[in-house]
């Protein structure tokens, strides 16, 4: 299991993910690429809180698809404390997990660009 | 503004030519549906999206092979139908625009509805398993 998000670009490139902060922050989107050590998503919703606190509203977005109501977002790689495709729903195992220490310890080499789907 | 017709002719021929009845206007939608009122129906809103050629489609026909499925099965086109697309959207307004995605009807009720994500990175044979399993609770 990689401990770097960056290492599974090529997994999450172009699918609907979802990505959860140290902010305390959930984003619902397409995953794009990661340009300076920042994770891109477009087509995006946001949430207040992490998974935990919103089951509800991913279980919803797990079914019925989730609004895109941000075009584009820049997310520090270093802020992300958990991300994993929507469609395999991690926030009831607790997948997904990508500790602050071992991202700094796993930094991953730059991805050349990739254009989104 | 439309794609060009003869870039999605070959993805909607993908559909139409193999049973799957094209859709191209809101009046079609909804003769499709008061036609098939006493039966199962499903709409597939087609794309240009990748994962509408290497999964969607090919998963949506793999499921079809067998059964239980749909009575009937529509299709409309996202980004060309666009009344028609639009009037399928207004059946299920909880449901996020979403393309590819697929529509689901039981003596005409919405009953399920499968978003992008599901055919994301997907393959064929799991999107068809995932159809499946709505398609037997279809009566």
């Amino acid at each position: 299991m990689t401990t770097d998000p960056q290492k599974r670009l090529k997994e999450f490139h172009g699918k609907t993910c979802v990505v959860e902060t140290k902010l305390d922050q959930t984003f619902i989107g397409r995953c794009s690429r990661f340009q300076d050590a920042n994770l891109i998503m477009v087509d995006l919703d946001h949430l207040h809180g992490g998974w935990d606190k919103n089951v509800e509203k991913l279980d919803s977005a797990f079914s019925m698809g989730h609004w895109p109501v941000i075009k584009k977002v820049f997310i520090p790689k270093t802020d992300i404390t958990r991300m994993e495709l929507l469609v395999k729903e991690p926030w009831k195992d607790k997948s997904g997990e990508f500790g602050e220490e071992l991202v700094a310890a796993n930094p991953a080499p730059d991805e050349p660009e990739e254009k989104a789907s | 503004m439309p794609y060009p017709e003869e870039m999605v002719a070959p993805m909607r021929a993908e559909l139409s030519d193999n049973g799957v009845e094209e859709l191209r206007s809101e009046e079609a939608v909804k003769e499709f549906l008061e036609r098939n009122k006493d039966k199962s129906a499903m709409i597939v809103l087609n794309s240009v999206c990748g994962c509408a050629a290497g999964a969607a489609r090919p998963g949506i026909l793999l499921s079809l092979e067998g059964d239980p499925k749909p009575d009937a099965v529509g299709t409309v086109f996202a980004g060309n139908d666009v009344d028609a697309v639009n009037y399928v959207r207004s059946l299920v307004p909880q449901a996020p625009p979403s393309s590819p995605s697929v529509y689901m009807f039981n003596k005409g009720e919405p009953m399920a509805y499968v978003p992008r994500h599901v055919f994301e990175g997907g393959h064929p044979e799991s999107v068809a398993e995932h159809l499946r399993g709505a398609y037997a609770k279809l009566s």
